[in-house]
């Protein structure tokens, strides 16, 4: 009857991993429950911080992958899956009269393409990223709209950049121009949202019950929500909207939803606990499940932050102590570019990790990552200029079967990135004309 | 009005502050007669500024295309100040901070502050001060949800440790603007809104708990037939309780076997994995087993396990061929002495139960009327209070008890936007001032983290929060109370920017010893100083020059003080061991240091922001850096490599200060410990401010920093502002405070400021419009 999953393919302590085993002996089951043959298209936006040593990035010719430079090394076994793309660029993430702070920029404005509003709090603005216009479109047809993950939480200290407030250095994801999305960074927390936690785990009975006590206390709220906005004033309306918005959404996934996810609570599945010191293990982890979702189809979008923008972690996994950002203001001071070059390396490995994985996964008329769009790279090109023009990005996977894998995209210095977003947004079904700066989608890339 | 105010505030204040108080307030007196301030200020703009500005400035900031936009000759009265009051507010910071003017003749610091002055007294005069701002709805961040919860519920625990983390703005994480609300915090709101109120209301359990055998999931080596258990082979079934009061039950079983002619069925009762007894099955129909047991906790599991399959197709008696066991029902029965203990946190919150002479709902209305004043923080309206009847209503219809009723009432009330946001409504839209709740509400979260407490609400009740007398006597409660730790410790890890210290990854290789235990000590260092400076109200030049710091046995081998120590934190003279006030801490030490070195820059950038409120211009993009390499390092003296900064003008102007703050600490090493050789230099301690003044070491920085105590009380006084109102400070927030560190001069306690911030405009009123507050 219940397959139990075997406890000790999940490992236990802190550190925990979900094994392969894990993710083949759950998945099929929760597939099963979509029957549309023709499998959605997933994307995921994958971001890091304090740009790259372009140098060891950067392909030297245009066309067909060759030798790959010695960051994307680790992913040269996967070379007829991904294309390099030079070129494109966030205009919008220059100071244009701003003064400095380009590292918030550079993260505020890499999905929305939009200049941020100078501001240490007092009214936080940019755009809608390019993930959330997906999620707003199609985000109904699966349990979560949207998943927000990355290791690292908001900063808790201080000013992040230049009087720039800590939620641009720390949010790709933008729900509206005004509010950036929360993201997860625990394991075991992003687990129990996607699985339930053990005590939902619970008789049939008891679920729906409270499934149904969860939507009154939704109406309930949401009238005294609207009462309470006759009275307030603009900014506050702006509040009262992000919680309307959330209740909304909350709603759907009890209606349509939760009776899905009664099949992943499956007993015998070791809850992931706490947050990994390794960093490489926390990205694989958040990884892990970011495929699972994915692969149960209870997300088709998503973005994760390997790490906040700016950060200035050390990596002492490789033996790096100085920390991330300062080691990317190397003054050409070739140690220093090396040190940058071991980080960007690392985090290519992660990356390599993620796709294979997806790259191993039957997702019916192909693999999942034949169905899907995996973005990667930064907001900034070269960490000691902080340019933002030629950003290093990369696009795995085919998109259902129209992007180009195993080359190397190049496009005139200062095309739009949002250019590119229009064309992934095509691609998955979501008409859109214009998003933040873009121009015009990408002519022949798909 | 500003006057009375002003005046009522001083016989608050301790008595030597008077004297200055009336001298701050004259230029107001004056207002009636001749000539008016405006005018007193333009002709000193004549006679004293204007050459200032001339001499100092207007080289630069004037022509076609004036240094930084910023033109300061087209200006010479005091009401075109007002016109751009954060404009002008800028140029006060860049000349408190030395940053201007950056190279030729230096203004001395009477010169500096006879401008400022004159800039503030401008913007004073002019009603910048008459805005107190709009503070927009702010959601409960996660340490106040957390503490509104325990002060709300009388419970114990972190309820919001899985929430999503809080944006910081203005350096606190309080700050309205930046408190966004996602769909992941709904969805955690209601999941910890579940967990919180079945942690404080148990449900009286009825005596007999069945379980229904056809909805569970079915072991391996079992069967389900009609609503049975069928082991068709050595097999256990475990049924877990999650709720189980401990005392004294009968387990009951009806157990049947197949086959019994070849000797009975051997059934294995299995309580919290240990064999508690065995049972002969010998009857092929089902028989009722009353089996007594004593649980002593709250989780139990049951299993019956069956363990003498025998199976013998051949067996010419169809009757001997296959012994199998049945499971026919479970229930546990109990406990024998009646029903759980209630406990004392839901006595309080259920203080009205349903009797034979109290109806149901008049007992929940009672309930959730009260508890949703409390979280609400004000009266709720009687519209209210039906809805919350009809969710209660709604679960009374599902056959479920009255104490579920009021769990999902209060489960409603929590994800409510009335307790997630502190909402400030306003109900007289002519009037700016904020209403006794509301002030109830700012004054708890500002010094408890959480909500009002019972005295709040009743002062709130009968509208006697709206007096400056009664306001300062709650604000001596207040801080008196044990939940004012809450404050000292949000307030000083924030402020000091402590939190950073658990992301620092010291060096393996120079700082071996370095562990998370003693990020730890570092940080309740400071947080012990902290308290004690505001239990003992003591003058906050303390924080600067204080000769005492708490230390344990850990903390005093770090470093390198000899004496008696424990585990327990204790107050130590430490005024001849190079310690002693902030400065000497090891949180802030550190926190300013790279991993693998010590950054004077960072501390210097730390002293110049958190300490004078005077933050230097961020470094422009591309600009060089110091080589790492630590041959290099060891090589070549720190100041030499910082060199370059004076080298270049364009570096200079923000790097003289800069370094000079930060080399007088070098007798510190990366993760505080005292030193007197960096690599195989001796420390170089010296640091060299503008107008030819020299620091050297701890206690030259002490006597530098105290010479500018009162830009120290003002920073300390914004940066407490700021957290008090969540939000960021307005140029009408900059003139107060100007006013306020005037009053306080030197005697200010972290006390004093609270005081005079809790009664300032900001603080209790609310601008009517719905204008941006910047």
């Amino acid at each position: 009857m219940s397959k139990k999953i075997d406890r000790r393919s999940v490992l236990r302590g802190a550190g925990a991993l979900i094994t392969l085993p894990f993710l083949e002996s759950i998945a099929p089951k929760m597939a099963v429950a979509q029957s549309n043959p023709a499998r959605p298209i997933r994307a995921a936006f994958m971001f890091v911080p304090n740009g790259v040593n372009m140098n060891n990035w950067r392909p030297t010719s245009a066309g067909n992958l060759g030798q790959l430079p010695a960051t994307l090394a680790p992913l040269n076994e996967l070379k007829s899956q991904f294309s390099v793309v030079s070129g494109l660029s966030q205009m919008k993430a220059f100071a244009n009269g701003d003064g400095p702070g380009d590292h918030a920029r550079s993260a505020a404005t890499w999905l929305t393409g939009v200049q941020a509003r100078k501001t240490a709090g007092t009214d936080i603005q940019v755009g809608i990223s390019v993930d959330q216009v997906a999620a707003q479109a199609i985000g109904n047809r699966t349990k979560f709209a949207s998943l927000e993950i990355g290791c690292e939480r908001g900063a808790l200290a201080g000013n992040c950049d230049s009087g720039y407030s800590c939620a641009y250095s720390s949010s790709v994801s933008w729900r509206s121009e005004s509010t950036p999305n929360s993201k997860e960074v625990n394991p075991r927390v992003l687990f129990e949202r996607l699985f339930g936690s053990t005590d939902d785990i619970s008789n049939a009975a008891t679920n729906a019950k409270r499934r149904q006590y969860e939507l009154s206390i939704l109406d309930f709220v949401q009238e005294d929500a609207q009462q309470l906005s006759r009275k307030l004033g603009n900014r506050d309306q702006r509040k009262i909207e992000e919680y309307f918005n959330s209740i909304r959404e909350i709603e759907v996934r009890l209606q349509n939803f939760e009776s899905q996810s009664k099949a992943l609570m499956l007993d015998g599945i070791n809850v992931p606990r706490g947050v990994p010191q390794d960093r490489g293990e926390h990205i694989r982890l958040m990884g892990d499940m970011m495929v699972l979702a994915f692969q149960a189809d209870l997300t088709r979008i998503a973005t994760f932050m390997f790490a906040n923008e700016g950060s200035n972690r050390a990596y002492q996994e490789i033996g790096i102590a100085d920390g991330h950002h300062d080691i990317s203001h190397h003054g050409n001071a070739p140690d220093k570019m090396q040190k940058k070059a071991e980080i960007d390396l690392y985090h290519s490995q992660q990356l390599a990790y993620i796709i294979n994985k997806m790259s191993q996964i039957d997702d019916g008329n192909g693999t999942l990552l034949d169905n899907s769009i995996i973005l990667y790279g930064g907001g900034i090109s070269d960490g000691n200029r902080h340019n933002h023009d030629d950003l290093p990005l990369l696009i795995a996977g085919k998109g259902g079967g129209k992007i180009p894998n195993g080359k190397h995209l190049v496009f005139p210095n200062q095309t739009p990135l949002t250019n590119l977003y229009l064309n992934l947004l095509d691609n998955m079904g979501v008409k859109m004309d214009n998003l933040g700066d873009s121009t015009g989608k990408l002519q022949g890339l798909f | 009005m500003q006057l009375n105010q002003a005046k009522t505030s001083i016989g608050l204040l301790c008595f030597a502050s008077i004297t200055l108080l009336v001298v701050a307030v004259l230029p107001n007196v004056a207002n009636s007669q001749q000539p008016n301030p405006n005018q007193i200020l333009d002709k000193q703009f004549e006679s004293e500024i204007y050459d200032l500005l001339e001499k100092y400035c207007i080289s630069c900031h004037s022509g076609q295309s004036p240094k930084a936009k910023l033109d300061l000759s087209n200006f010479s009265t005091a009401a075109e100040v007002t016109k751009s009051p954060e404009k002008f507010q800028k140029v006060i910071l860049n000349i408190r901070s030395q940053v201007m003017p950056p190279s030729g003749a230096t203004p001395t610091l009477a010169e500096r502050e006879k401008i400022v002055n004159w800039i503030n007294r401008a913007l004073s005069e002019n009603g910048t001060k008459d805005n107190p701002g709009r503070v927009t709805i702010r959601r409960l961040n996660r340490n106040e949800y957390n503490n509104t919860i325990r002060d709300l519920l009388y419970i114990q625990g972190d309820f919001s440790k899985d929430f999503p983390s809080d944006d910081v703005g203005y350096g606190f994480d309080n700050i309205a603007d930046v408190l966004t609300l996602t769909p992941l915090h709904l969805e955690q709101y209601l999941r910890a809104a579940r967990a919180i109120t079945s942690q404080a209301i148990t449900i009286p359990q009825p005596k007999i708990r069945t379980v229904d055998l056809s909805t569970e999931p079915i072991p391996e080596g079992i069967t389900l037939r009609d609503d049975m258990f069928g082991y068709y082979t050595n097999a256990l079934y475990t049924k877990k309780f999650n709720d189980v009061t401990p005392g004294e039950y009968e387990i009951e079983i009806e157990l049947a076997a197949t086959a019994v002619a070849v000797g009975p069925a051997k059934a294995n009762l299995i309580i919290n994995g240990n064999l508690f007894q065995t049972i002969d099955v010998k009857s092929p129909t089902p028989i009722l087993y009353k089996i007594p047991v004593q649980f002593n906790t709250q989780e139990v599991s049951i299993g019956i396990a069956f363990t003498n399959d025998y199976y013998n197709p051949n067996d010419p008696d169809p009757a001997k061929r296959d012994r199998n066991l049945i499971l026919k029902s479970l229930a546990l029965n109990g406990p024998a002495n009646g029903s759980a203990p209630v406990s004392e946190s839901q006595r309080r919150l259920i203080f009205s139960v349903p009797t034979s002479t109290k109806n149901h709902m008049v007992a929940a209305r009672e309930v959730l009327e009260s508890f949703a004043t409390r979280a609400y923080r004000r009266p709720i309206t009687s519209a209210e209070s039906n809805r919350i009847m009809e969710i209660y209503q709604m679960v009374r219809k599902n056959n479920d008890p009255f104490e579920e009723g009021i769990r999902v009432g209060m489960q409603a009330i929590l994800v409510n936007p009335n307790f997630i946001f502190r909402v400030e409504l306003q109900s007289n839209p002519k009037s700016q001032n904020l209403d006794s709740y509301e002030i109830a509400s700012r004054l708890s979260y500002f010094l408890w983290n959480s909500m009002p407490d019972q005295t709040l609400f009743e002062l709130a009740k009968s509208n006697r929060l709206t007096d400056q007398k009664e306001i300062t006597a709650q604000i001596t409660r207040m801080l008196a109370d044990q939940k004012s730790s809450r404050f000292s410790d949000n307030f000083a890890t924030q402020w000091l920017q402590i939190e950073r210290i658990n992301d620092f990854a010291a060096d393996p290789i120079q700082f071996g010893n370095f562990n998370d235990k003693i990020k730890q000590d570092f940080t309740q260092e400071v947080t012990l100083f902290f308290q004690d400076m505001l239990r003992n109200d003591r003058p906050i030049h303390e924080f600067i020059d204080g000769k005492f710091t708490f230390l344990n046995s850990r903390l005093a081998q770090h470093y390198s003080i000899p004496g008696d120590f424990d585990q327990m934190f204790r107050r130590v003279d430490v005024s001849a061991k190079n310690r002693g006030g902030l400065l000497g801490m090891g949180a802030i030490l550190t926190v300013t240091s790279n991993p693998n070195r010590t950054s004077p820059v960072k501390r210097g950038k730390f002293i110049m922001e958190q300490i004078l409120g005077t933050p230097p211009p961020p470094p422009p993009p591309d600009v060089g850096v110091l080589p790492e390499n630590t041959n290099v390092i060891q090589a070549v003296r720190i100041r030499e490599r910082l060199e370059q900064h004076r080298k270049d003008p364009a570096c200079a102007s923000c790097h003289r200060p800069l370094d000079a703050y930060g080399f007088s600490l070098e007798n510190y090493d990366a993760v505080g410990r005292y030193r007197t050789s960096d690599g195989r230099f001796p420390v170089d301690n010296i640091g060299e401010l503008p107008g030819k003044t020299s620091i050297t070491g701890l206690e030259g920085l002490r006597k530098n920093l105290i010479d500018r105590e009162d830009d120290f009380t003002r920073t300390l006084t914004e940066k407490l502002m700021t957290y008090a109102l969540g939000r960021g400070l307005t140029a009408s927030d900059s003139v107060q405070i100007e006013e306020m560190t005037k009053r306080l001069a030197r005697k200010a306690t972290l006390k004093s400021i609270i005081t005079e911030i809790v009664l300032s405009d900001s603080f209790r009123q609310r601008s009517t419009q719905n204008s941006s507050t910047n």
